[in-house]
């Protein structure tokens, strides 16, 4: 870095950069930046215009459009084309993949990515649908650690679920935080539990830590990030129910699900607001007590 | 049609009053929350194709609960002129019994539980009068409901509408009585005075620390700020208790009145409900009732053509027992984490969004109607001098009627079990009160009245009215386990002496879960409880080691068998 003369609006401009790459990727680009710019500068200050320059000649595609519109440059010959869409169509899961990638894209950029990565994915379908491959190509090709994990990892079990309902929900709970609590809800009624997709979408949407989501989703009881399998028991430990034999239904029931094959999602709560039933038990959603509850268990285990 | 003034109301009544004793039929079905775990849902839709096929007209009702959770299904059939019987455990296969009892006027003897010729509630100017001339032999088997136990033990004035008016029809609300506080206190009130009347009352809180609700109101009203609000804490994040879900689901109006009364008082124009996530059913019906009441222009601008303008919304809690905690509380409300906020500032200071706010429990609200309606002084006189006016009780764990019922401030607990848990008192070990954070206490204190006071002298407290009874199977060393891996889980982890104090307790109690105990292990509970109750950020860590020390105090024996030999 000792081989750079600065000069202090070069110094600026620098910085201005820096700021517009992903906070993971910044620190560890930075020194590569620095060589690349010293190669261009040869020994000479180096001013604002020159850092300019140096992104505009000497970055890759498609982070030079991107800095460029971060630094508030226009991209020589971008005259207002608007971003091409899909040439012809998309192919399975394909569009939502595209997404998904773009998610990773800090906000302030994401709209000039799209552009330039919808043209490279046109280019790789050359003429015909987008297909999934050709995004996950994109993805391995293009697209830096970590974001490329990341990625990846989500289309692993992409398609599992439909968020589409999920914007319908936000859009019902306009306002702060103080909906956050009525939207997971929601979300979490709608689909069981709380899926990832769901929670990077509010996110985005409500402009909120993704970190701040995962603590409420952690903290309060009433959701799970896990989806549930096929039947769902809830059983009483309330202390109606554990002085009347809930503890031991429990210590039961966990013993006959922890073998494989049960597809049973077992809960335990602290008072299910029916204590005239104890030891009261809750299966998909149904009350029940007594023998009726033994029966249905032995049914389900 | 809406209310644009204070008479309006008796249109709605008549109307109300017709629904609820009518000129034909009405057949209410008990469908709280406990009905519908029994099948009530089902005995209804088998009702309707009952009625149909034996061609007999009927308004179908779902009411809620009035406490009988052991009888449900509850079955009511009001015919013009006739008692309303009451049938308990009313199964599918006996609903076509029931719709041809209708037909040809007999009781069905079996099923019949109990009869009213009126109901008359306490307070109620105008009882619902169901029998005309004389009681014909058929019914006159059947006990009135004024003769059971059940009923004359009980003084029902919160509760007076459970189970007989629909959640879901504000009318009948109306018929009953309803809004008229509303209506007194827009037409005739000042804020203060209302204030005056909840003062002369001495209510005192119903959450657990039985704060005085008209001072707590004074505060916030004197209290400068942009805006105030009302807060109704709905949490009920005690196990064992399910009072506030019972009565969203069966009169969830008087609790709107409440905080409309309240929001008068304060000075406040927006109330919210914090209700447990768990309670889907009471959600649902809170809403509807609040919808209803926009409607008819009871709640929103300008109520009943006043200057007054309010509104209430429901939230649901994320489900943490440090929710009920009113500034964790509050917190939650604003989407926050459930933990506490330090005080002072209290909430009448600065509450939610930073503003005065009056943070009440659900039964406190539900009687604000009834003493500005009667009286501060009128409540005053019910129950003891320094508790006033009734308390809901929910009665769990080894007796032989779980239920709830509302009683005078200072029945004891020996009635209770007794009379409405139909348990005798030599069966009972063990009984706790005031839930987790409450001292269990021995048999031989079933004397005790419940009232706060009293019950602060026992070494407990009256929380917000649970009532666990533990017979000879139950073991105490377990239950002071029990009661600390609950705290182990709600600790919200803020504070250290909460969190790191619960652990340590339940490492020394698991040491005599395996029959390792000592004498210097009690001594050092008590050195921690001390430094818990004295540096713990709330309430919660405070009182965690108290089920714990009260074990300690009242089954010593239970600790020594498993101390050490050596
Ligand atoms: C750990 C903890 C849990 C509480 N849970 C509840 C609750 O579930 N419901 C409630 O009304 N009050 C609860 N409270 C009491 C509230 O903090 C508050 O005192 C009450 O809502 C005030 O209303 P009141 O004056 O009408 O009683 C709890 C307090 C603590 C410390
Ligand atoms: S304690 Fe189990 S339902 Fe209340």
């Amino acid at each position: 870095m000792s081989d750079i003369k600065w000069l202090p609006d070069g110094q600026k401009m620098f910085e201005k950069l820096m700021a517009a790459v992903p906070e993971p990727m910044r620190e560890p680009i930075r020194p590569k930046l620095l060589q690349m710019l010293a190669g261009k500068a040869a020994g000479q200050p180096v001013s604002g215009e020159l850092v300019k320059k140096f992104v505009d000649e000497d970055l890759p595609e498609p982070q030079r459009s991107a800095l460029m519109a971060a630094l508030g440059m226009k991209p020589a010959g971008a005259a207002a084309t608007p971003p091409p869409a899909a040439a012809a169509g998309w192919e399975g899961k394909a569009e939502m993949m595209f997404e998904r990638m773009l998610q990773e894209v800090p906000d302030m950029m994401r709209e000039v990515f799209r552009g330039k990565l919808m043209a490279i994915a046109n280019q790789k379908a050359a003429g015909g649908p987008i297909k999934e491959e050709h995004i996950t190509a994109i993805v391995k090709e293009i697209v830096p650690d970590p974001f490329k994990t990341n990625i990846l990892k989500a289309y692993a079990t992409m398609g599992d679920v439909d968020i589409s309902k999920v914007e319908d929900i936000i859009a019902k709970h306009p306002g702060g935080d103080e909906n956050l609590i009525a939207i997971l809800h929601d979300v979490q009624a709608q689909y069981g539990y709380l899926p990832r997709e769901a929670l990077i979408l509010i996110s985005q949407k409500k402009n909120i830590f993704l970190s701040k989501l995962y603590r409420l989703a952690t903290t309060y009881k009433a959701f799970t990030l896990d989806k549930p399998k096929k039947n769902v028991v809830t059983i009483c430990t309330g202390s109606g129910c554990h002085v009347c034999g809930g503890s031991e239904l429990l210590k039961k029931v966990e013993a006959a699900v922890s073998g494989d094959g049960a597809d049973v999602t077992l809960e335990k709560v602290r008072c299910l607001g029916c204590c005239d039933l104890a030891p009261a038990v809750m299966i998909n959603g149904q009350l029940y007590s007594g023998e009726e509850a033994r029966a249905k268990l032995a049914e389900i285990l | 049609m809406k209310i644009q003034k204070p008479e309006d109301l008796t249109k709605v009544k008549t109307h109300g009053s017709q629904l609820l004793v009518p000129a034909t039929v009405r057949i209410t079905v008990g469908a709280a929350t406990c009905g519908c775990a029994k099948g009530a849902l089902k005995v209804i839709e088998a009702l309707k194709h009952e009625l149909k096929k034996q061609k007999v007209k009927a308004d179908v009702v779902m009411v809620g609960c009035n406490g009988m959770c052991f009888a449900e299904p509850i079955v009511e059939v009001i015919k013009a002129g006739k008692p309303r019987i009451t049938y308990g455990h009313v199964s599918v296969d006996r609903v076509a019994d029931v719709v041809k009892s209708v037909k040809t006027g007999k009781v069905i003897e079996d099923l019949a539980l109990l009869r009213y010729d009126e109901d008359k509630p306490a307070v109620c100017q105008e009882p619902l009068l169901y029998a005309r001339g004389k009681v014909t032999a058929g019914y006159a088997k059947i006990k009135e409901y004024k003769k059971l136990d059940f009923f004359n033990k009980q003084l029902k004035l919160v509760s007076r509408n459970a189970g007989t008016i629909s959640p879901e029809r504000i009318e009948e609300y109306i018929a009953r009585g309803g809004y008229a506080a509303l209506a007194k206190a827009l037409s005739n009130m000042t804020p203060q005075d209302v204030i005056d009347e909840v003062k002369a009352s001495k209510l005192r809180g119903r959450g657990g620390a039985g704060f005085p609700t008209g001072i707590k109101w004074e505060a916030c009203r004197t209290a400068s700020g942009e805006r105030k609000y009302v807060v109704c804490n709905g949490s009920e994040g005690d196990p064992e208790i399910a009072m506030h879900r019972s009565f969203l689901e069966s009169d969830p109006h008087v609790v709107i009145e409440g905080m409309v009364l309240a929001g008068f008082a304060v000075g406040a124009q927006e109330g919210f409900i914090y209700l447990n996530d768990r309670y889907t059913l009471a959600y649902e019906r809170v809403t509807a009732a609040i919808k209803q009441a926009e409607q008819i222009g009871l709640l929103g601008e300008r109520i009943m053509g006043s200057p007054f303008s309010f509104t209430v919304k429901v939230k649901r809690g994320g489900g943490a027992y440090i929710c009920g905690e009113e500034t964790a509380l509050l917190n939650a409300l604003e989407g926050s984490f459930g933990e506490p906020r330090p005080r002072p500032p209290f909430p009448v200071q600065k509450g939610l969004f930073g503003m005065p706010t009056v943070v009440n429990n659900l039964e406190t609200l539900a009687n604000i109607p009834l003493i500005v309606l009667h009286g501060g002084k009128w409540f005053a006189k019910i129950g003891t001098s320094s508790s006033t006016g009734t308390k809901i009780v929910s009665l769990s764990g080894s007796v032989a009627q779980r239920c709830w019922v509302e009683i005078p401030m200072g029945t004891s607990v020996e009635t209770i079990v007794t009379t409405f848990g139909k348990t005798n008192p030599k069966k009972v070990k063990a009984f706790q009160t005031g839930g987790p954070s409450g001292g269990i206490l021995p048999a031989k204190a079933l004397k005790v009245k419940l009232d706060y006071d009293a019950l602060a002298k026992q070494g407990t407290l009256l929380g917000s009215g649970g009532l666990l009874v533990m017979d000879e199977s139950t073991d105490m060393v377990d239950m002071a386990r029990f009661f600390l891996d609950f705290f182990a889980e709600e600790s919200c982890g803020k504070c250290v002496p909460c969190r790191e104090g619960v652990k340590r307790l339940q490492e020394i109690v698991a040491t005599f879960l395996d029959g390792r105990g000592t004498k210097e292990h009690l001594e050092v509970v008590k050195r921690m409880n001390e430094g818990m109750r004295d540096a713990s950020f709330c309430a919660l860590g405070k009182t965690a080691a108290a089920p714990l020390l009260s074990v300690m105090q009242h089954f010593p024996r239970e600790l020594e068998k498993r101390m050490a030999q050596n």
